[in-house]
């Protein structure tokens, strides 16, 4: 389940949903770059890490993460 | 630059229990939380073991206990109940009360609690970790916070151990990802805890029905993220509270991931130790991990005390804990890893049958706590196909 940095996207493109998130802290833990982190009460991306790889969004309960668009994406899961 | 005896990250009841051990023995102890409040927002079903297990950790406290556990019942996927009477068992918590009941006793032992406070990053000696660099978000302020030994007790988040190369990233497959309700119902068991196991209740996992006060339940469920396809774990509560409580109202949602994996080969480097879930002590089966942070936090106390009184703080010393740890509990998760990835890879028809013969064996009035070890080797009895799953992940 190791995930390598894809070709296709450079920037990240993932998005919180803050009416879902619950800040349960489930998502930090899976992120291979450590670009998740829960500041406080806040999740917080770090867009200069995220390598897109979608694992986050598979782990997160209420389905708060997602990618803002899809085009060019491949999930590598 | 300020300096104490030991840091350490993270206000749950492994942080707070090492903290208030060690200030006993007189140790400077500063214990940092993020949060604003100690065990705010909860994230557990806060079910957990017996009044006399947890009174050996903090004395028992009426506020903070809401039900007595009693009997357990396992339902099938088909619906057969096995029901097992199990006095006393164990507890449902109020995990907020109980959480800051535990830092409470660390203060009280002349331990340091500073919550808004975050660890953001390691301060690094010459192949050894000497503290933490700290922000406080009251101020905005970060500032230096030496110290002989960093203790990450920082939960499942668990970056001490990622910076400190003890720990990687979780793989996927390695957590569950959890969600539960508080509900309001009529007719919720009283001082029974309800399981439910199934493929289409929740792949990988099991949906758990916990009494609290009278009339309230938490009811929530795990599931193997690698399992669930375009679902969310919300998606399979949504689905299993329809079915099971229709009437209920939902008051509370809590949700979270929690380690399914093998104990750590090592939980410990040159200054610096992980206890609880932030070093994978939890039950990957069950994904419970509140005595098992309580029991780390013991032994981990044990070998702190002396590597504080003599000054020893490497990683040759800190090692004692991993033995420890395994003898008093590693060896048991070890297997319960095996059986996580065994149990919840089982078909629906399968579970049935399991289900069949632990009914025979509790109605055969044996009254032991549930053995898992019991349900595997029924399980290879009475599953066909369950051998050769059986054998892949063994052998
Ligand atoms: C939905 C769900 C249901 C569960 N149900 C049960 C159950 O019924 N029974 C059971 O026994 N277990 C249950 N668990 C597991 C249990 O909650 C945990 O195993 C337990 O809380 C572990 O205790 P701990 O002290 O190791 O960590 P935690 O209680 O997680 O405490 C870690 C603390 O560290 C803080 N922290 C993290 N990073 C930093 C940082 N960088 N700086 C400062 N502070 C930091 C966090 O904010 C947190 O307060 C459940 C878990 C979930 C998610
Ligand atoms: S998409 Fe991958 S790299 Fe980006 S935040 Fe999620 S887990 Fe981390
Ligand atoms: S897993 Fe989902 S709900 Fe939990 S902190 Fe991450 S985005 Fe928020």
């Amino acid at each position: 389940m190791e995930s390598k940095k894809s070709s296709l996207v450079t920037t990240c493109r993932l998005t919180i949903d803050l009416e879902k998130c619950l800040s349960c802290a489930a998502c930090p833990p899976v992120c291979h770059t450590g670009a998740l982190n829960l500041s406080s009460l806040l999740l917080e991306i770090n867009k200069e890490l995220c390598d897109n790889c979608s694992i986050c969004i598979k782990v997160c309960p209420t389905g708060a993460l997602l990618f803002s668009e899809t085009t060019n994406f491949k999930p590598q899961g | 630059m300020e300096k104490t005896d030991a840091v350490i990250i993270g206000g749950g009841p492994a942080g707070s229990i090492v903290a208030s051990t060690l200030a006993k023995k007189g140790f400077e102890i500063i214990l940092l939380e993020k949060r604003p409040q100690i065990g705010v927002p909860v994230r557990c079903g806060e079910a957990t073991g017996s009044r006399e297990e947890i009174s050996r950790f903090i004395p028992i406290d009426e506020t903070w206990i809401l039900a007595d556990i009693n009997a357990a019942r396992l339902i099938a996927p088909g619906g057969r109940i096995v029901e097992k009477h199990l006095p006393s068992v164990g507890v449902v918590l109020d995990r907020s009360r109980f959480d800051q009941a535990l830092a409470g006793q660390a203060a009280n032992s002349g331990a340091d609690v500073r919550v808004h406070t975050e660890a953001v990053g390691l301060l690094r000696g010459k192949n050894c970790v000497e503290g933490v660099l700290a922000r406080d978000h009251r101020t905005g302020k970060t500032y230096e916070l030496n110290a002989k030994v960093t203790i990450g007790a920082d939960g499942i988040e668990g970056f001490i151990g990622r910076w400190a190369g003890i720990t990687r990233h979780l793989k996927l497959s390695a957590i569950h990802s959890a969600i539960q309700y508080l509900i309001e119902d009529d007719g919720l068991p009283r001082d029974t805890i309800e399981l439910y196991a199934g493929r289409k209740i929740a792949p990988g996992g099991y949906a758990w029905v916990f009494p609290k006060q009278k009339g309230f339940a938490n009811v929530g469920l795990g599931v193997d993220p690698t399992m669930i396809e375009e679902n969310t774990a919300k998606d399979f509560l949504d689905r299993f509270v329809e079915q099971h409580f229709p009437n209920a109202k939902i008051h509370a949602t809590v949700a979270g991931g929690t380690s399914g994996t093998k104990p750590l080969k090592t939980m410990v480097g040159n200054g610096v130790l992980l206890v609880g879930e932030a070093a994978h002590q939890n039950n990957p089966l069950s994904g419970g991990g509140i005595m098992n942070a309580l029991e780390g936090a013991e032994e981990a106390s044990k070998v702190l005390t002396e590597a504080l009184t003599t000054g020893d703080v490497s990683c040759r010393f800190l090692e004692q804990y991993d033995s420890r740890w395994k003898n008093r509990v590693g060896h048991a998760i070890t297997k319960f890893a095996l059986l996580r990835k065994l149990i919840y890879r089982l078909e629906d028809h399968e579970l049935d049958n399991i289900a069949a013969v632990l009914d025979g064996i509790s109605r055969n009035g044996e009254d032991k706590p549930i053995d898992y070890a019991e349900i595997f080797k029924t399980a290879v009895k009475t599953a066909p196909g369950l051998i050769w799953k059986a054998k892949n992940l063994l052998w």
